[in-house]
C-alpha cells in the first residue's frame, strides 16, 4: 500500500459566534492515498465544508481551526507561514465550489481567470497559460474554448462555469482537487456530466480528489472511500461498495434510505431521516446522533463513541451497530427494518 | 466594451442632453425675462436711448419673439451679448468658464474617489479596529463640513500661517494665474470641494468591500493561491467599485455646485465666478449662459458617469 | 433563512409599538456619538432661545468696538469688519440656523410624507407620475435650483425656506413612498382594510404611525442639509438679507479679511460645522436605534 499523500489528524474548527464557541470540525481524522477520490457526505451543517475549507485554510471570518494538523507531504499546512500556505493553494492543492455563479469573478474575463491560477505560481508565461487555458477548456469540453476564454462568467452556462471552474482547478495539475459540492446548484443532466468529467480526470490524470456532497449517489458514482460525517464529527468510515452494503451506522444507514431509487417497490416509501440537524452552540450528550437515533440505547444519552473497525477497512462510531440492531431485532432480512413503522422498536427498547 | 449599441445610445444621450439644456436655459430665460429690461432702465440713460438700447437688444420685441430669437440663436451657439459690457458675445466666455470649471471639478471628483476609496479600503480591511473607528468617526466630521470652511481652513494653513511661519519662502499662492491653473493652485480647492464627498465616497466604500470580501469569488482566488494584495486590488475593488459608482451621478452633481461656492473663495474664473458677479450686476443674459453652460456640464457629466458603468462592470449593456 | 425569518417575527406591529420606542431609545443612549449630538443641540437651542431676549450687544449695532478687533475680555470672539459683536451675531446666527433647518423640514414633511404615501399605497398613473417628477428632481443640480428662486422670490427667509424644500422634498417623498408600498401588502393592513377602513384611514392611521422611524431618521439628516444649504446661499449674498446674521455670511465677511482677522470667519465655520455634526451623529444614532436591522 502506498503512503497517504494528505493525512489529517484531529482536526478542530470552531466559530466564535455570539451565541458561544461552534465546533464545526470536532476531531476529524482520514487519510487520502494517491489518486484516491474520496467522498465526504453529510447534510449540511455536518461540517463537511468547513472541514474542506479548514484543509486549505480558507475558513471565513468568525472561524478558526483551533487543533490538528493536516500532513501534505510531510509538511503541516496548518503551521506554514501565509506565503507558504499560498504557494500550496491552487498549485499542489486545487479546490472548487458549489456556486459557480457566485464562485467566479463576474468582472474579470473566464480565461483571464483560470491564466491567472498559472500566473499565481509562476508556473507559466502569460502566453503559455493562455495556451493552456484553452487547453483546459478543451479538456473540460467547453465547445469553442478558443472564444469563451474572453467570456466574462456571466455569459456562460452554469454548466460551463462549473467546467471552467475545474478547468481552473486543473491549471497546476495539483496532486489534490478539493471538490466542494461542486454539482449542487446544477441541473440534473449537467450534475452528471461534470461527475463524469470528474471520474475521467481522476482516472486520466491521477489527481486524487476529495468530493464534499450530501449525496450518497455522488459518491456512489465517483468514490472509492467514503466518510460519513455528522455534527462536526465523522461517525463512518469505509470502502464506498461495502458501507451501501452494509452501512454500520444508523445515521449512515437512514442517509442510504433516504436516495429515491428506481427499482424500490411501490409501497416502499422514500424515508427522510426524522428530527432536525443538532444545534452545534449546544451538541447533545453522549452520541451526537441519539436524538434522532431510531436504535438508541441508554448508553449513546451518556458515553461518546468512538471509530471503531466494524468490518475489514470500515470503522464506526456506535454503540449499537446495525448488525446488532438486526440481531436483537429478530429481523433476518437486511432492508427489513422499519423503525417507527409501528413494528420496530421504540427508542430505548434496546437494552444495553 | 464599446459596441455599436453603446455609440447609439450615446447619440440618443446627446439629443437627450440638448433637449435639457434647451429645456433648462428656456426655463431661466422664461422666468428672468422682465429683468434685462429694468436692468438696462436703472442706468441713467434718457427716453430716446434707453429705447434704443431694448432695440439693440431685442427686448422691444413681444416675448415670444424674443424667445424665438433667443433659441434659434443657441441652437446656432449664439447665447448673446452682455448688458453690461456691451458688444461682448456671451458664448465664448461661457464656453471657457466651463472648460475651467470643469478642470477643477475633474481634478476635484478624482481626488475624491482616490482618497475615499483609499480610506474606506483600509477601514474595511482593518474592520473594528482604531483604525476603521478613527476613520468612521473622521468621516462624518467630513461630510459635516460644508466645503467653504474646508477652504477657509486650508487657505489659513497653507496660505496665511505657512507664510507667516516660513517668512514668506514657502507658501501656497491663492489665486489663479494662467486661463488653465496650475497644480499648485488647483489642489487646494479640489481638496476643498472634494472632501465632503470624500468622506461619503470612504462610507460606501468600506460597506461595499465588507461586502465583497466575503463573496465566493474571493474564496476561489484565495483558493488559486493569488496574493492578497492582488486579491483586494484586482478582484475585490472592481467589484466594490460598482455600488460607490452608482453615487457618482449624484457626486458629480455636487461637486459641480459645490464649484459656485470654491470658484468664488479662490478666485478661480469658472462658471461659478461668473454666476456670482453677474447677479451682483445683473446681467442677466449672462445668468441665462451660465445656466445654459451649467445644464451641458450636468448632462455630459452625467453621460460620462453611465459609460464609466460600461467600463468597471461587464454585465452592463446599452 | 435564519435570520430572515428572526427579522419578520421582530418586525414591529402595531400594538408593539410602545416597546419599540422605549427600545429605541435604550439604544440611542448608549450611542455616545448621538448623545453628544443630543448635548449640544440642547445647549444650541437653548442659546438660540436666549438670543430673543438677551445678548451681550445688540447683533446689528456698529463699532461696539473697532473694526477687526480680535477676542479679548469684553467681547469673547472679537469683532467684526464693521466692529459688531461676533459672539452676539453667532448667537442669533443660530435661530436662522435652527428655523431654516427645522422650517425646511416641516415643509418637506408636509408636502413629501402625502404625496409618498398616495403614490405608494394607490400605485398606477398617480405612482408613475410622483416617480418621474422625483428622478427629474435628482437629476436637476440642487444648489443653482436653489440659487434661480431665490433669486426671483427675493431673498427672505420664508423664500429660503420654500427654496430649500422645493429641492429636497423628493427625499422624503420617495421614502415614505417606499415604506407605503412594502407596508401595504402586510396582514394588518390588509385586516383593516378588509375591515372597512377608508384610505385616508389607512394611510394616516395605520401606515404612517409605522413609517414614523425612518421619517425621523430622514427628517434628522435633512436638518443639517438645509442648514447647510442655507449656508451656501448666504456666502453667495443671497441669504436672509442684511443687517440679520447668518453663519454662512458671516464666513463669507469673513473670508475678505483672512489675512488680517482670522477669527471673523473662523467663529461661524467651527459654530456651523459644530451643529451640522451633531445632527449627523444623532441621524447616525437615531438610524441604528430606530432599524436595528440596519446596523454594521
Amino acid at each position: 500500500m502506498p503512503s497517504p499523500i494528505l493525512q489529517v489528524r484531529d482536526l478542530r474548527t470552531q466559530f466564535l459566534t455570539d451565541g458561544g464557541i461552534v465546533t464545526a470540525v470536532d476531531g476529524v481524522s482520514f487519510d487520502l492515498y494517491p489518486g484516491e477520490s474520496l467522498g465526504i457526505v453529510g447534510e449540511s451543517g455536518s461540517g463537511k465544508s468547513v472541514t474542506a475549507l479548514s484543509l486549505l485554510r480558507l475558513v471565513p471570518d468568525p472561524g478558526k481551526v483551533v487543533g490538528g494538523q493536516v500532513l501534505f507531504r510531510d509538511q503541516d499546512l496548518l503551521q506554514l507561514s501565509g506565503e507558504e500556505i499560498r504557494e500550496i493553494r491552487g498549485r499542489d492543492v486545487a479546490m472548487i465550489f458549489q456556486d459557480p455563479q457566485s464562485s467566479l469573478n463576474p468582472v474579470l474575463r473566464t480565461g483571464f481567470q483560470i491564466d491567472e491560477a498559472m500566473l499565481a505560481h509562476k508556473k507559466a508565461t502569460k502566453k503559455e497559460a493562455h495556451a493552456r487555458t484553452i487547453e483546459l477548456l478543451k479538456r473540460v469540453r467547453i465547445p469553442a474554448a478558443e472564444s469563451r476564454v474572453k467570456d466574462f462568467p456571466h455569459q456562460l452556462s452554469g454548466g460551463m462555469r462549473q467546467r471552467a471552474m475545474i478547468a481552473m482547478g486543473l491549471s497546476n495539475a495539483p496532486a489534490i482537487l478539493i471538490a466542494d459540492e461542486p454539482t449542487t446548484a446544477l441541473d440534473v443532466t449537467v450534475q452528471a456530466q461534470i461527475l463524469e468529467l470528474l471520474a475521467d480526470l481522476n482516472r486520466d490524470l491521477g489527481t486524487a480528489i476529495i468530493m464534499i456532497t450530501h449525496n450518497m449517489g455522488v459518491v456512489a458514482g465517483l468514490c472509492s472511500r467514503v466518510l460519513v460525517m455528522y455534527a462536526g464529527e465523522i461517525v463512518e468510515e469505509g470502502p464506498v461498495e461495502q458501507i451501501f452494503e452494509n452501512p454500520q451506522h444508523p445515521y449512515t444507514w437512514s442517509l442510504l434510505r433516504s436516495i429515491p431509487r428506481v427499482d424500490a417497490l411501490r409501497h416502499e416509501r422514500l424515508r427522510s431521516i426524522e428530527g432536525l440537524a443538532p444545534d452545534l452552540l449546544h451538541p447533545p450528550s453522549g452520541c451526537r446522533f441519539h436524538p434522532r437515533c431510531p436504535f438508541r440505547i441508554e448508553k449513546c444519552l451518556r458515553d461518546e463513541p468512538r471509530l471503531q473497525e466494524v468490518a475489514p477497512n470500515q470503522q464506526a462510531a456506535c454503540w449499537v451497530t446495525m448488525d446488532r440492531a438486526r440481531k436483537e431485532m429478530g429481523a433476518d432480512d437486511r432492508t427489513d427494518i422499519r423503525p417507527g413503522a409501528g413494528s420496530g422498536l421504540k427508542p430505548g427498547e434496546l437494552i444495553d | 466594451m464599446f459596441t455599436r449599441g453603446t455609440l447609439i445610445y450615446i447619440g440618443q444621450r446627446l439629443i437627450l442632453i440638448l433637449l435639457a439644456v434647451v429645456g433648462v436655459s428656456s426655463l431661466v430665460f422664461l422666468a428672468i425675462h422682465r429683468l434685462p429690461g429694468s436692468a438696462l432702465f436703472s442706468e441713467h440713460l434718457h427716453g430716446q436711448q434707453f429705447q434704443l438700447l431694448l432695440h439693440h437688444y431685442g427686448l422691444d420685441k413681444p416675448l415670444w419673439q424674443q424667445y424665438l430669437n433667443f433659441i434659434i440663436g443657441m441652437l446656432h451657439g449664439n447665447l448673446g451679448e452682455s448688458l453690461v459690457n456691451r458688444g461682448v458675445a456671451i458664448t465664448p466666455i461661457v464656453v471657457r468658464e466651463m472648460s475651467v470649471s470643469a478642470e477643477v471639478g475633474l481634478f476635484a471628483l478624482i481626488f475624491t474617489i482616490g482618497l475615499g476609496m483609499l480610506l474606506g479600503i483600509v477601514a474595511a480591511v482593518r474592520q473594528n479596529t482604531w483604525v476603521d473607528y478613527v476613520l468612521s468617526t473622521t468621516s462624518v466630521i467630513g461630510y459635516s463640513m460644508p466645503n467653504f470652511v474646508i477652504a477657509t481652513f486650508l487657505i489659513l494653513i497653507f496660505a496665511v500661517w505657512m507664510d507667516n511661519f516660513t517668512q514668506h519662502t514657502f507658501y501656497f499662492q491663492i489665486g489663479w494665474s494662467g486661463r488653465y491653473g496650475t497644480i499648485g493652485e488647483i489642489w487646494l480647492p479640489a481638496f476643498a470641494l472634494g472632501f465632503p464627498y470624500a468622506s461619503i465616497v470612504a462610507r460606501l466604500t468600506r460597506a461595499s468591500m465588507l461586502e465583497v470580501i466575503r463573496q465566493d469569488y474571493i474564496r476561489t482566488a484565495r483558493a488559486k493561491g493569488v496574493r492578497e494584495i492582488v486579491i483586494m486590488v484586482r478582484h475585490a475593488l472592481p467589484n466594490a467599485l460598482i455600488p460607490v459608482i452608482t453615487i457618482l451621478g449624484p457626486l458629480v452633481i455636487g461637486i459641480i455646485t459645490g464649484g459656485v461656492v470654491i470658484e468664488n473663495i479662490f478666485g478661480i474664473p469658472g462658471l461659478g465666478k461668473e454666476f456670482a458677479t453677474s447677479i451682483l450686476n445683473r446681467d442677466y443674459n449672462i445668468v441665462v449662459g451660465v445656466f445654459t453652460g451649467y445644464a451641458v456640464l450636468v448632462g455630459l457629466a452625467n453621460l460620462g458617469v453611465d459609460l464609466l458603468y460600461v467600463v468597471i462592470d461587464p454585465r452592463i449593456r446599452y | 433563512m435564519a435570520a430572515t425569518a428572526a427579522a419578520v417575527v421582530h418586525r414591529p406591529a402595531a400594538p408593539e409599538q410602545a416597546s419599540l420606542w422605549s427600545d429605541a431609545w435604550r439604544r440611542l443612549r448608549r450611542n455616545r456619538l448621538a448623545l453628544a449630538g443630543v448635548i449640544y443641540l440642547t445647549f444650541l437651542v437653548a442659546v438660540a432661545v436666549l438670543a430673543l431676549f438677551y445678548t451681550p450687544y445688540r447683533m446689528s449695532e456698529v463699532g461696539v468696538t473697532l473694526p477687526y478687533s480680535g477676542p479679548n475680555a469684553h467681547h469673547w470672539l472679537g469683532a467684526d469688519y464693521l466692529g459688531r459683536d461676533i459672539l452676539s451675531r453667532i448667537m442669533v446666527g443660530a435661530q436662522i440656523s435652527l428655523v431654516v433647518g427645522v422650517g425646511t423640514q416641516v415643509v418637506v414633511i408636509a408636502v413629501g410624507v402625502p404625496i409618498g404615501l398616495m403614490a405608494g399605497y394607490f400605485r398606477g398613473w398617480f405612482d408613475q407620475g410622483v416617480s418621474f417628477i422625483i428622478n427629474l428632481f435628482y437629476g436637476i443640480p440642487d444648489l443653482l435650483v436653489a440659487l434661480i428662486l431665490v433669486f426671483l422670490l427675493g431673498p427672505s427667509l420664508t423664500n429660503i425656506i420654500i427654496a430649500i424644500a422645493v429641492t429636497r422634498w423628493m427625499d422624503m417623498a420617495r421614502l415614505v413612498r417606499g415604506q407605503a408600498l412594502a407596508l401595504r401588502e402586510r396582514e394588518f393592513i390588509e385586516a383593516a382594510r378588509a375591515s372597512g377602513a377608508k384610505p385616508f384611514k389607512i394611510l394616516f392611521g395605520h401606515i404612517l404611525p409605522n413609517s414614523l422611524g425612518p421619517i425621523i431618521v430622514q427628517a434628522t439628516f435633512g436638518v443639517p442639509a438645509a442648514i447647510l444649504f442655507e449656508a451656501f446661499l448666504s456666502f453667495l449674498g443671497l441669504g436672509v438679507p442684511p443687517p440679520q446674521p447668518s453663519w454662512g455670511s458671516m464666513a463669507a465677511d469673513g473670508i475678505a479679511a483672512i489675512r488680517i482677522a482670522p477669527h471673523i470667519v473662523i467663529a461661524p465655520s467651527i459654530a456651523l460645522s459644530l451643529t451640522l455634526m451633531a445632527f449627523n451623529f444623532l441621524g447616525d444614532g437615531l438610524r441604528d436605534a430606530l432599524d436595528p436591522r440596519q446596523r454594521r
